[in-house]
C-alpha cells in the first residue's frame, strides 16, 4: 500500500501515496476510477520511490476552485515537485495523466529525467477521433478500454457490487474530466505547438487496439517528437498498465535505464 | 388563469423502427431520417397550428429550442416566432420563446438583439424565455457543462443589462466579455419582455428564480402531477423566505393536453402519440441528459435513483394518465384536472402542449379548439 500522504496548494488538500526505493517516479493516473493495478505498481516500486497523486478534483483531493483547466493542472504539479522536493525525477503518466504530464514537461522540464506517456490525451490528430467517453455508459466505458472481454466482464462483475461511496467516486472523476477535456475535446492546440520544448528523453507506450486514444494519433507526437520512442504493447487497449502490467513496467524501466540519467 | 399553446414541431413522420436502433433521438440520430420534402410541409402545418391556436383564443403561442434532433425542429426558435409575429399581426396574442438556451452560446449579445427585434417587430408582445438547454445540448455543440449554470447566470445578467442600460457599456465576466454592449434596437416593453423560466425542477432555479429583483414566471415542464405540486410550494416557500407572498402569475404548467368528446375518445385518439413523444422522441440515456456538471453530484444521483427502472421499461398510456404526466379527456375531465392543480397551487399560467409525438393535423386543430371552447372560458376567472 505504501505511505498516505497529503499536502496543501492554494487552499486545497492534495492526497498522494508513496512506496518503494530508488529515484523518484511521479505516476500520473489516468481519468478513469480503476483501482491501481497493484502489479504495475509493485513492479515499478522495486526499483523506484513511487508518488501516486490523486489530482486535484479527482479521487480524495479537494477540487479546488482554480481548477479550471489543463493549465491549472500543470501548474499545480510544477508546485508539487517544488514542495516534494523532487529535482530529477521520472515522470510517468496514462491518458490524462500523460497529457498533464506533457503540460508540465512543456512549461519546464527543469526537474524531471525522463518522461513516460501511456496513451495520452493532449494532441489531436484530424481525421482519428477520441472515444467519446463522455457518451458512453459506464459498462462501455470499462468495455473499450480493454482488448480482453473476459477481464472486462470481470472487473464489470466487481463494480456491479460497489459501494454507493465508490459509485460517488466515480461521478467525482467524471466531473473532473469533464472539467479538463469537454472541450477542446481530449486536447490543447497549444500544447502540439510547444511540443518541441521538452527536452528529456521521451517514450510513448501505446495499446495497438486503444479504442480511447487510437495508437494512430501516436504519429502526431512523433512529428512534433522526432526522438521519441514508441513502444507498442501487442493486444492491448488504453490501458496497458492493467492489461500487461509487468510488460508496461518493464518498458518503462528499461527505457530510463538506457537514458542513463 | 391565462392559456398558452406550445409547440415542440418534432419531426412526426420519422421510421420509428428504424430510429430506435440508435442510441437516442438526439445527437446521434443520422439526419438522413429527415426527409426535406415532407420538414418543409410540416413546418407549414405546425405554425398553422400556433396561427390557430392564436385565433380561437389562445392568449399566447410558444415556441422552443432544441438542436440536433427529431424530438423538436426548432434549433433557431425566433425564427419561427417572427412568422408567428407576422401571421398574428393585430392580434392581442402574446409570442413566447421558452425558451433561448442561453450558456450554449458564446455571443449572448445575439439573443439580447433577437429577442429586442422580436419585442419591436410584435409591437411588443414577445415574451422572452430563458434556458440552459438540456443536457443533450451540451453533447451536440461541445460547451462544457461544467460551466452549464454560471454561463446562464452571467448570459442573463449580460442581457438584462444590455436591455436596460444605456449603451455603450463595458461587460466583465468570466466566461463573456464585451468592450461595447450598446443593444440597437431597444425593446418595446418597458423595462424589458416579461422573463419566463421554464424548467424541469431544480431547488437551484426556483432560488434564482424567485429572488425579489427577479420574480421570474418559472414554467414547471414534463413532470407528474405531485412533482409540480411540490415544486409550486417550493416557489412559494421561497418567495416567503424572501419576504413577499408570490402571485398565480409566476407559477406555470407545461403539459402534453388532448381534449376530445368524452374521455373514451380522447383517450382512443391520443394514446398512441402520447406514448411515442415519452418513449421515443424522448428516448435519452443519463449520458446524454445529465452530461458532468449539468446538475450537481447529489441531484444525478437523486435522478438517476428516479429514474430506475424506468429505462428499461416502455411507458404506457395508463402510466402517464396515473402519474399525471398528461392531461387528456372530455372538455368536463380536463377542466377539473386544470382546476384541481389550481387549487392546489394557484398556478396562472397553464401552457398545453397542444401537438405531442405523432398527433396528426386535424386532431391537434380539433383538441386546439375544444380546448379554447369548452375549457379555458370556464377557468378563465380563476
Amino acid at each position: 500500500m505504501g505511505r498516505e500522504l497529503s499536502l496543501q496548494c492554494r487552499g486545497a488538500t492534495i492526497r498522494y501515496r508513496r512506496l518503494g526505493q530508488g529515484p523518484a517516479l511521479l505516476f500520473l493516473r489516468s481519468e478513469d476510477s480503476l483501482a491501481d493495478a497493484p502489479a504495475f505498481i509493485d513492479a515499478l516500486a522495486q526499483d523506484f520511490d513511487v508518488i501516486i497523486p490523486d489530482h486535484p478534483g479527482f479521487r480524495s483531493s479537494d477540487t479546488p476552485d482554480w481548477l479550471k483547466g489543463i493549465g491549472d493542472a500543470a501548474y499545480f504539479y510544477l508546485d508539487f515537485l517544488a514542495q516534494l522536493g523532487l529535482d530529477r525525477v521520472h515522470v510517468v503518466g496514462g491518458s490524462l495523466g500523460g497529457w498533464m504530464a506533457a503540460e508540465v514537461a512543456v512549461r519546464t522540464c527543469e526537474r524531471i529525467a525522463t518522461i513516460n506517456l501511456i496513451a495520452p490525451f493532449g494532441v489531436r490528430r484530424k481525421g482519428v477521433p477520441f472515444g467519446d467517453i463522455f457518451m458512453w455508459t459506464p459498462d462501455e466505458n470499462l468495455r473499450h478500454r480493454l482488448f480482453d472481454p473476459a477481464l472486462a466482464e470481470q472487473l464489470l462483475a466487481a463494480a456491479r457490487t460497489q459501494s454507493p461511496e465508490t459509485a460517488t467516486a466515480y461521478l467525482k472523476d467524471r466531473y473532473a474530466t469533464a472539467r479538463l477535456c469537454w472541450h477542446p475535446r481530449f486536447h490543447n492546440p497549444e500544447l502540439e505547438r510547444w511540443l518541441p520544448r521538452i527536452v528529456r528523453p521521451l517514450q510513448l507506450i501505446w495499446g495497438d487496439s486503444d479504442k480511447v486514444v487510437p495508437i494512430a494519433i501516436a504519429e502526431a507526437w512523433r512529428q512534433a517528437l522526432p526522438q521519441a520512442r514508441l513502444s507498442v504493447i501487442e493486444r492491448c487497449g488504453h490501458l496497458p498498465q492493467l492489461e500487461h502490467p509487468q510488460a508496461t513496467a518493464e518498458k518503462i524501466r528499461s527505457f530510463i535505464e538506457e537514458a542513463g540519467t | 388563469m391565462k392559456f398558452f399553446a406550445f409547440h415542440l414541431m418534432p419531426y412526426r413522420h420519422l421510421d420509428f423502427a428504424k430510429a430506435d436502433a440508435y442510441r437516442s433521438y438526439w445527437v446521434v440520430l443520422p439526419n438522413s431520417h429527415y426527409d426535406p420534402k415532407k420538414g418543409a410541409r410540416l413546418y407549414q402545418e405546425y405554425i398553422d397550428q400556433l396561427v390557430f391556436a392564436a385565433k380561437v383564443g389562445f392568449d399566447g403561442i410558444c415556441v422552443n429550442e432544441h438542436h440536433q434532433t427529431a424530438y423538436g425542429l426548432m434549433p433557431a426558435p425566433n425564427i419561427i416566432a417572427s412568422a408567428l409575429i407576422d401571421r398574428t399581426r393585430g392580434m392581442d396574442v402574446k409570442i413566447a420563446v421558452i425558451g433561448r438556451a442561453l450558456p450554449i452560446v458564446s455571443n449572448p449579445l445575439t439573443i439580447a438583439e433577437e429577442f429586442a427585434m422580436l419585442d419591436n417587430l410584435s409591437d411588443g408582445r414577445l415574451i422572452a424565455g430563458f434556458v440552459r438547454g438540456i443536457g443533450c445540448e451540451y453533447h451536440s455543440t461541445e460547451v462544457n457543462p461544467i460551466y452549464s449554470h454560471e454561463r446562464f447566470h452571467e448570459a442573463h445578467d449580460l442581457i438584462v443589462r444590455a436591455w436596460t442600460e444605456t449603451g455603450p457599456f463595458c461587460f466583465e465576466g468570466e466566461h463573456y466579455n464585451f468592450g461595447y454592449v450598446n443593444t440597437w434596437p431597444r425593446c418595446v416593453q418597458a423595462p424589458h419582455p416579461p422573463i419566463w423560466i421554464p424548467s424541469q425542477g431544480s431547488g437551484e432555479t426556483i432560488e434564482w428564480a424567485a429572488a425579489p429583483e427577479r420574480k421570474y414566471p418559472v414554467i414547471m415542464a414534463f413532470s407528474p402531477t405531485d412533482a409540480v405540486v411540490k415544486f409550486h410550494g417550493s416557489y412559494r416557500q421561497q418567495a416567503e423566505k424572501f419576504g413577499y407572498e408570490i402571485s398565480g402569475d409566476q407559477l406555470g404548467w407545461s403539459t402534453p393536453t388532448y381534449v376530445a368528446e368524452t374521455d373514451e375518445i380522447a383517450a382512443r385518439e391520443s394514446a398512441e402519440h402520447l406514448e411515442t413523444l415519452f418513449n421515443n422522441f424522448f428516448h435519452i440515456p443519463p449520458e446524454l441528459l445529465f452530461p458532468p456538471g449539468y446538475t450537481s453530484i447529489r441531484s444525478l444521483q437523486a435522478m438517476l435513483e428516479s429514474r430506475k427502472g424506468l429505462a428499461a421499461a416502455r411507458v404506457s398510456f395508463n402510466d402517464l394518465m396515473t402519474r399525471g404526466n398528461v392531461i387528456v379527456g372530455s372538455p368536463a375531465t380536463v377542466r377539473e384536472k386544470i382546476g384541481a392543480m389550481h387549487a392546489r397551487t394557484g398556478f396562472n399560467i397553464m401552457v398545453p402542449m397542444i401537438q405531442f409525438g405523432t398527433l396528426p393535423d386535424e386532431l391537434v386543430k380539433k383538441s386546439t379548439q375544444m380546448f379554447a371552447e369548452e375549457v379555458a372560458p370556464k377557468l378563465r376567472s380563476l
